[in-house]
């Protein structure tokens, strides 16, 4: 009765999951590396404007424009001092908070939006589905840049309207998305099968479509993570985002902008990381793409071995 | 036949202890282990196995068309004309291929290049090997001919997505037979086929072979498909080959266990079922009048509405006993899956009338659905995508009494699937797994499980065996039928071919373009057959039977 | 359809900025002084007149005045386009071309050494926050070593340093859809035939697979090439360049309503002919949207 029981593969309890995953994560290094840069990035974000709100504020003219690498002044110093000799280091450290939250805020709010958005149009479908695709590419047609900018401009450049702009343009992404995979999820056979049982509508999208959209929406959304960081950091260059007292990694590269030929780490070190945290977020992405792709997800297991 | 040949020891093929190992999640796959076969001029030779027995594997392998890595040739030769392909430099490698040995392949959708024309398709074999010029239209539009594809000329600017399955295999072949090849590997070249095309397919490779003197490797999983073309067979199970001779020793005296359970479990060979008695005074489950779900037809990048329909379903009336198999055949486009998705309520039907019980499905209310919903139940046929990978077994069995919440109070669930696992044969530890941690045939128990969590009392198995090898499907439609013994229950089953319907059906439908052909009891249907369509459908069907003296 | 939404917004958002009036007349200009201003250019009348008279004009492909140009704001805008066009036109150019090979080649052996370093290199350039890649550059080859002029489009040379900057961004995300489309199609089916036929490696990648590979690589290059129309707002800024996103950033600023709306209405349409032709460019790639 039983000859078909007993695949020959070493069967991975769920439990073991989370461990393997953090195995994989180890053997790509570079992968590896973002996620502890990230971790960092992110408990500045917490803890830094707790801790550091004074090195970052007090100003100290004799300390003006000082050169990165000189340990005369102490630590907080080692990366120089801005044009009002406040430390470069502690200012980075608070500016992580607010540029990591409204990247983390906008593109939370857009994901959730944009999903329950996504779910209806890709699950209802008919007149309301078309009318949100629709909207969706009324939104895709603004030229999205130039309609922060104008937005920004008519409403107090603050925390909560950058995110509402940021959030606003990156709906459409993930409206897209959700409904291509719902549209796709609806005609697998588990949910006919599910139908069958008699599960109402909102069981079979709970339990049985969203997980399975899920992990292809946290992957677009490390990816444009990365992506919304960008245009909030330029927003600020250009002086429409953030203003100051307030801080932003952007609007540092701002600031420092006029100082380029005399104290070029006042741009520099913000420019950095930005640039380092991106590219640890497209690095991770591209490790979570791997992983979630059975065809794929052998290349990192070979890494292991050759290790 | 072919001792002659293979006495002077200069085979056209020859496979030498060939290994082949794949990387996968799961540790190391020994895929080929140690196999060792030959080819001579004009024969077929055929390698049977179930899926994952490494025979496709070992193919490609003499192809080139293994990727490396996850793929690793551990070691053995390839011979061909004396030489070892496997260490052959890649450029003469390549000019071999396609020139001197070609093949053809199962999902010929996938196969070919959907955005280049057949003809181009066709011309780059020859392109590839040097022909030129007004020749390669020429000989592409003359091997068009030769396989049947009407209208050469015209045809041969169309790309695959315009040609039926059957037309495409045919396709493959001409583009195959290109340059006239000594060895034609065909790695199931009929299977996902309706019946009566996989008829004409075999038939042309066939003559194909005798006009051409080429030897024949027919990699397949189907018994039958073995016992119409090959001469000589290689059984292969778990990457080695079991047991190697002419046709007539393997079907009619197997020496290797494997074997003979092979060849016990084909399907048709059981006894019919006699026909009931004293139906008649039963009220039926299911009495359904002149059923219809036709699609309207659109066009256009605003589809827009042709006013045509195409008639999925077209008028069918039958009546489904309690305790009673009703089969359903017919090939692909014949409606059944329609009928049964329409009887499962996943569509409205256009017109007619289905009652179940006496009660009409077709104007169910919320309430009379979902109690309509627990009494009729289903098994689909691909059991990779009927189970939410994301639930482990216990969820995917106890969500029907999550929805039904008066069926089994919650403290017995864990026990009631203890139980229902108990029943499909498998054991109760399984409810913490996944189902991709499942083979086929397990994940197909698994979805019968679901299915009577409800204590239905029809199922409609759509399918439901279509997707297993042969052996499994033996034992799984040896589960249905105890089913059916033990709890009373009767089965819509649905298939393509007759065979499988043979062991386990009280009385067949026969359909074809949505209309029934033919109703009959299990006996009626294959002994005296009415319909001429029936008749071919049975005639097609490759029933192995090979004569003791042939 | 989308194009009235966007005109009906931008109309309605811009007029919220704020009065043109104390940004062109001196401070101590008279209340006189400023009715007349009003009056000239209609903003003492309700919005929604306004709008109307815009409409009206509109429909005779009268885009109104720049107020600070003065000068019709289309003559403006068109002549500030045909700089992005060309900046883009350049830019998509070599990113696509060098893009496609790269990932392709890199895509032939996933992996591989090249694999890698093209993976690296996407990421780098995917990651760039261009306006600080710009100043760091004007840092370097202007102001350093004097290679480069900082702004202005006068010669080839000003050229490099906007394309350069340009390039990074709309580079690393292709490469990488070329990559991961490529290595897809090299692992389909289709591929195995061809090989099983004795097509030489060259022909499978460059012919079978990178033809089924162009959807996913021209819906990216299209959205980054759109991205690229809309004004590359930050290196023109930043290198001075007279294209229409440093237009329109100064028309924002100076209030000048007639000179945004247009210019965002042209890019609008602009974008849809893009689109337009994304679409054809399916239909030429794959015959089953065309029989679709």
């Amino acid at each position: 009765m039983a000859s078909d029981v007993a695949p020959s593969k070493p069967v991975a309890e769920p439990d073991s999951q989370r461990a393997s995953y953090l195995r994989l994560l180890w053997n790509d290094k570079f992968a590896f590396v973002s996620a502890f840069w990230l971790l960092l990035m992110l408990a500045c974000a917490l803890l830094a404007p707790m801790l550091l709100d004074g090195p970052a504020t007090t100003m100290n003219l004799s300390a003006r424009n000082a050169a990165p690498f000189e340990l005369e002044r102490g630590f907080a110093f080692i990366l120089g001092a801005d044009a009002l000799g406040r430390s470069i280091l502690a200012r980075l450290a608070v500016a992580a908070q607010n540029t990591i939250g409204i990247a983390v805020a906008a593109v939370a709010c857009a994901m959730i939006i944009g999903a329950c958005f996504g779910l209806i149009a890709g699950y209802v479908g008919g007149w309301i589905g078309g009318l949100i695709m629709r909207l969706a590419d009324i939104i895709m047609s603004f030229p999205s840049l130039l309609l922060a900018v104008v937005v920004l401009y008519i409403f107090e450049p603050s925390v909560f309207s950058m995110i509402a702009v940021l959030a606003f343009t990156r709906i459409p992404l993930y409206l897209r998305t959700t409904r291509a995979e719902v549209l796709e999820m609806r005609e697998r056979v588990f949910v006919a099968a599910a139908k069958v049982m008699g599960a109402s509508s909102g069981r079979i999208l709970g339990r049985h479509i969203l997980p399975l959209v899920v992990p292809t929406l946290i992957t677009i959304a490390t990816l444009d993570f990365a992506f919304v960081m960008l245009v909030e950091s330029a927003l600020s260059f250009l002086g429409i985002g953030i203003q100051p007292p307030d801080m932003t990694w952007g609007l540092m590269v701002a600031q420092g902008r006029n100082y380029l030929g005399s104290a070029w780490w006042l741009a520099f070190w913000p420019g950095l990381m930005i640039i380092l945290t991106t590219m640890s977020l497209n690095l991770l992405s591209s490790w979570l793409r791997t992983v979630n792709d059975p065809e794929q997800r052998w290349r990192l297991e070979i890494g292991s071995r050759s290790d | 036949m072919t001792d002659s040949t293979a006495a002077s020891g200069e085979h056209l093929l020859e496979v030498r202890n060939l290994s082949v190992d794949f990387h996968t999640t799961h540790g190391d796959v020994h895929a080929v282990r140690n196999v060792s076969f030959h080819l001579d001029r004009g024969e077929t030779l055929a390698i049977l196995g179930e899926s994952g027995s490494g025979k496709s594997v070992s193919a490609s392998a003499i192809m080139n068309l293994i990727d490396c890595p996850p793929g690793n040739i551990l070691g053995g030769e390839v011979l061909y004309g004396g030489r070892d392909l496997l260490r052959m430099p890649v450029d003469e490698r390549r000019d071999l291929q396609g020139r001197k040995i070609a093949m053809i392949f199962q999902d010929t959708l996938a196969h070919l290049n959907p955005v280049y024309s057949i003809g181009w398709q066709i011309g780059e074999a020859l392109r590839a090997h040097g022909v030129s010029g007004k020749a390669v239209r020429e000989r592409t539009l003359e091997l068009l001919g030769r396989v049947d594809i009407p209208d050469p000329s015209r045809r041969a600017d169309d790309y695959p997505h315009q040609f039926s399955g059957g037309q495409r295999q045919r396709v493959m072949i001409a583009m195959a037979l290109a340059l006239r090849p000594e060895i034609l590997i065909a790695d199931e070249p009929t299977t996902a086929l309706d019946v009566t095309v996989q008829a004409q397919i075999l038939k042309l490779l066939e003559e194909l072979r005798t006009e051409t003197g080429m030897g024949l490797l027919l990699i397949t999983h189907d018994l039958g498909v073995v016992a119409e073309v090959a001469e000589r067979v290689a059984v292969m199970q778990a990457g080695e080959i079991v047991e190697t001779g002419p046709i007539r020793e393997i079907f009619n005296r197997p020496k290797h266990a494997y074997t003979q359970r092979l060849m016990g479990t084909i399907p048709g060979r059981g006894a019919l079922v006699e026909d009931a008695q004293g139906e008649d005074r039963a009220q039926p489950l299911f009495e359904v009048r002149g059923l219809a779900k036709h699609y309207p037809i659109t066009k256009g990048m605003f589809r827009r509405d042709t006013g045509e329909v195409v008639k999925a379903v077209d008028g069918v009336d039958f009546v489904l006993m309690p305790g009673e198999v009703l089969g359903i055949v017919g090939e692909s486009g014949s409606g059944k899956s329609t009928l049964a998705r329409t009887l499962l309520k996943l569509e409205t039907p256009s017109g007619g009338t289905a009652h179940y019980r006496g009660e009409d499905i077709v104007t169910l209310e919320r309430d009379t659905l979902f109690a309509y919903r627990r009494k009729v139940q289903a098994v689909f046929q691909d059991p990779y995508s009927s189970l939410n990978p994301r639930m482990n077994v216990f969820e995917l069995i106890a969500e029907a009494w999550r929805i039904h919440r008066n069926v089994v109070p919650r403290e017995e669930w864990r026990q009631r699937v203890d139980d229902l696992l108990d029943k499909v044969g498998m054991r109760p530890d399984h409810a913490r797994r996944y189902p991709h941690q499942f083979s086929g045939g397990q994940r197909q128990r698994i979805a019968i499980a679901r299915a009577l969590a409800l204590e239905p009392e029809v199922i409609i198995c759509d399918e439901a065996v279509s997707a297993l090898d042969v052996s499994i499907q033996a034992q799984v439609i040896k589960l249905l039928a105890d089913l059916r013994d033990r709890l009373g229950l009767s089965y819509i089953f649905i298939a393509h071919d007759l065979p499988v319907i043979h062991d386990i059906a009280d009385r067949v439908m026969v359909m074809k373009d949505g209309k029934v052909v033919e109703t009959g009891t299990v006996r009626q249907i294959f002994e005296a057959p009415a319909h001429s369509y029936t008749q071919a459908l049975l005639k097609a069907s490759p029933v192995p039977e090979i004569a003791e003296v042939a | 359809m989308a194009l009235i939404g966007l005109l009906i917004l931008v109309f309605f958002l811009s007029r919220l900025t704020g009065d043109p009036t104390n940004l062109y007349l001196p401070i101590d200009a008279s209340l006189e002084a400023r009715q007349q201003f009003r009056e000239m250019h209609g903003f003492d009348d309700p919005l929604i007149v306004q709008f109307g008279h815009y409409l009206q004009d509109l429909s005779r492909l009268d885009f109104g005045m720049s107020i600070r140009k003065e000068r019709p704001a289309i003559d403006v805008v068109l002549d500030a386009y045909p700089w992005t066009i060309r900046l883009a036109l350049l830019t998509m150019l070599l990113v696509v071309s060098s893009a496609i090979v790269i990932g392709s080649l890199a895509a032939a052996k996933p992996g591989g050494l090249f694999d890698r370093i093209a993976s690296v290199a996407s990421i780098a350039g995917a990651s760039a926050p261009d306006f600080w890649i710009a100043i760091v550059g004007i840092l370097l080859f202007a102001v350093s070593f004097g290679w480069l002029p900082t702004s202005g489009v006068g010669s080839p040379w000003h050229w490099i340093m906007p394309v350069a900057v340009l390039f990074l961004r709309p580079f690393g995300l292709i490469l990488q859809v070329v990559r991961n489309s490529m290595i897809t199609a090299l692992a389909s089916a289709y591929v195995k035939t061809a090989r099983a036929k004795g097509v030489r490696e060259r022909t499978i990648i460059f012919v079978h697979a990178l033809r089924n590979a162009m959807l996913p690589i021209l819906t990216v290059a299209g959205d980054q090439a759109v991205g690229l129309l809309n004004g590359a707002v930050v290196v023109e800024t930043i290198f001075g360049f007279p294209g229409i996103g440093n237009l329109m950033i100064d028309a924002i600023t100076q209030r000048d309503f007639a000179l945004v709306q247009t210019a965002i209405m042209m890019t609008a349409l602009l974008i849809f002919l893009m689109n337009l032709l994304i679409d054809l460019g399916y239909a030429v790639l794959d015959p089953r949207i065309r029989h679709g």
